[in-house]
């Protein structure tokens, strides 16, 4: 009888394996398996083992807790650190069977996360030291606690996730609205700092402002710079998936240009977060998954690195759509061939030095369509789904 | 009697001579090459050369399209003086990548181990500017040529090659015009000989000799032979770029698009809210 030991230990095998088939091609061939950034990461933590800044690294741009945590690559082995992230990756696993739990046989569960710990994407990812497996770690685990009711445990943990990369902010909105007294239908209601609401703000802040702080007092204005914002303005026009990029490229340099391009990327984002906010609260894991798509898809930049962030919630948020992969084919596929197209025209434009720009922005247009229609089918699948209310006594 | 003007441009005609042959280095290479001298010092290995002939100026091929290339660089090597031991040949080439190309330091450490070459890069680089944001990038690559025989053939080819990578241009003006060009320049190359058998060293006085870094470790200098530089070999490399005509078009059909998704997402959301069961 299947069960989630046999899940975990087959993530544990396949992750394993591939890091030691990683460490076998990264000594014989001249393309690595290892990723660029677990470089710079170990870089980093090499310079704040010495006592100096991880930023002495150049294009390391993440909070410093990143190369402290892979402390033990300077100490014990370079292997250390991605032992460590499938480490969070299969955590991510576990926390998707007890999310997908809610309301869901034991067997829907198993299914869940077994499409994620026997999944070769999130594995390769991760064993090729990738560090985004510690995110869709803390962002499950901030859901799973706060469906728990645990919310000030929940608000350390969002407040650590924050602090880590800007993007789970989003959720709260969401999470403030979901701790509504029990039949509250009144406007000021929906707003009405409440006890559970006053936790989950003054830890979650304290939590993040506690962090922030010790890392500012300890490498000062370059900290808040590369962590923060250096992702708020980058202009980087290099070809991306994002429906922006030509946009961008073609923009001029000029204050005014500059200053108008940000307000029309920035304004679809927040429309449609605080929209969704208001429509999914009651859903929480739901919500997440269509904020955090709608996030990446309306983005100035968008790599494919991003997707696992939905992508991961995606089995906690909708466990029971495993039941209708037919469903679910139809509606990855246009998602998968209009990358695709893209994939195509990039590769035109990198490697045959093909002028095809405007090609390659037509694909960029066709994919966020694709994108839109998932991210509205996830939407529509949340209909069948019987919507649990978070424990607010 | 031969008069002072005489005198003066004869010294002025030799002079021409001189840079015409073209061991006159690029300024900025000697300007690097002192300021390394200075910062070595003293610590001059005293090696015992062979002179080597070098037929004709180095010759560069650039491969592949698009925004990688592949720098390769050819030295030939005339054995026609035997050289009766088998010998190791050293190179050394600075290179001045201009503000439109840069190397990846990372993927070029990677390469040493599969023979690459050790490559000194003098400047900061950030990989993600654009081409009018970036400055030019000097390098030095040291290469290693073991076993060399001068038995086995008459020339003897030594092949150095670097990934290049190019950055993003502005966009054209003109709808002619979709692409903007990179000139790479010829490199500066010296070489050093060592025979095996250092009985073998014939190194000849009157060879143009300078001093530079022994190697990528820059902790000695050493004795290097000028290798002719042929300065009409620049390459020029072309790189696609977007089109401003471009813009009217792609500002309007990206905020449409945009904005009817927002639209299509907004109508998703307030649909469903309609059949949720509370």
């Amino acid at each position: 009888m299947w069960n989630i030991k046999i899940s975990l230990v087959g993530g544990v095998i396949l992750r394993f394996g591939l890091l030691m088939f990683g460490k076998w091609q990264d000594s014989v061939l001249e393309v690595k398996f290892t990723d660029v950034d677990y470089h710079v990461f170990s870089d980093a933590s090499k310079h704040v083992a010495k006592g100096e800044s991880p930023y002495a690294r150049p294009t390391y741009r993440y909070t410093p807790l990143l190369a402290l945590v892979l402390l033990p690559n300077v100490y014990i082995s370079e292997l250390t650190g991605k032992i460590m992230f499938i480490l969070c990756d299969l955590l991510t696993g576990l926390m998707i069977y007890k999310l997908a739990m809610r309301g869901q046989s034991i067997k829907t569960a198993v299914l869940c996360c077994t499409l994620w710990l026997l999944n070769p994407l999130p594995a390769v990812i991760a064993s090729r030291g990738n560090a985004d497996s510690i995110m869709t770690f803390l962002v499950l685990s901030t859901l799973h606690l706060f469906l728990l009711g645990y919310v000030k445990s929940s608000a350390v943990v969002f407040g650590l996730a924050v602090h880590w990369k800007i993007y789970p902010i989003t959720y709260s909105l969401p999470m403030y609205l979901a701790l509504t007294g029990d039949n509250n239908v009144q406007l000021l209601d929906l707003f009405w700092p409440n006890k559970k609401r006053r936790e989950l703000v003054f830890v979650s802040v304290f939590t993040f402002l506690f962090l922030t702080s010790i890392m500012y007092w300890q490498y000062g204005y370059e900290f808040l710079h590369e962590s923060y914002f250096y992702h708020l303005t980058r202009r980087d026009l290099r070809h991306n998936f994002s429906p922006y990029f030509y946009l961008i490229y073609l923009t001029g340099n000029d204050g005014a240009s500059v200053w108008l391009l940000g307000l029309i990327t920035f304004l679809p984002q927040v429309v449609l977060l605080v929209a969704v906010s208001f429509y999914l609260y009651h859903d929480l894991p739901l919500c997440c998954l269509v904020q955090t798509s709608i996030f990446v898809a309306f983005n100035k930049v968008c790599t494919s690195q991003y997707f696992l962030w939905y992508l991961s919630i995606l089995p906690a948020a909708l466990p029971h759509i495993i039941y209708q992969p037919s469903t679910v084919i139809s509606s990855l596929l246009p998602w998968i061939l209009s990358q695709g197209s893209w994939l195509f025209f990039a590769y035109q434009l990198e490697f045959e030095g093909q002028q095809v720009f405007l090609w390659l922005w037509l694909s960029s247009l066709l994919f966020l369509i694709s994108h839109v229609g998932l991210i509205s089918d996830f939407i529509k699948w949340s209909k069948t789904h019987k919507i649990q209310k978070v424990k607010s006594s | 009697m031969v008069s002072f003007a005489h005198c003066t441009i004869t010294v002025y005609i030799l002079m021409m001579c001189c840079l015409v042959t073209s061991f006159q280095l690029d300024t900025k290479s000697e300007q690097i090459l002192d300021d390394l001298r200075k910062k070595i010092g003293n610590q001059i290995d005293k090696e015992r050369l062979v002179a080597v002939d070098v037929a004709n100026a180095v010759s560069r091929l650039i491969q592949q399209r698009g925004f990688h290339r592949n720098v390769t660089t050819t030295v030939k090597l005339n054995m026609m003086d035997n050289i009766s031991s088998n010998f190791t040949c050293h190179i050394l080439m600075i290179d001045h990548i201009p503000s439109g190309a840069y190397v990846d330091p990372d993927q070029l450490k990677n390469r040493i181990d599969f023979g690459g070459p050790q490559v000194v890069i003098l400047d900061e680089i950030d990989i993600e500017k654009p081409e009018y944001m970036s400055g030019e990038i000097s390098i030095i690559s040291f290469q290693t040529f073991k076993s060399l025989s001068s038995s086995t053939s008459c020339q003897i080819n030594l092949t150095m090659s670097f990934p290049l990578h190019l950055r993003y241009h502005r966009p054209s003006n003109e709808s002619t015009i979709n692409f903007a060009n990179v000139t790479i320049h010829p490199p500066d190359t010296f070489i050093r000989c060592i025979p095996d058998d250092t009985e073998s060293s014939n190194i000849n006085q009157d060879r143009k000799l300078i001093l530079a870094p022994c190697s990528y470790t820059k902790t000695k200098l050493c004795h290097w032979q000028s290798i002719r530089k042929n300065e009409g070999m620049s390459i020029i490399l072309q790189v696609p770029v977007g089109q401003q005509n471009d813009f009217v078009v792609v500002f309007l059909g990206t905020v449409l698009c945009v904005i009817a998704s927002v639209l299509y997402i907004l109508y998703v959301l307030f649909k469903s809210s309609k059949d949720i069961v509370t």
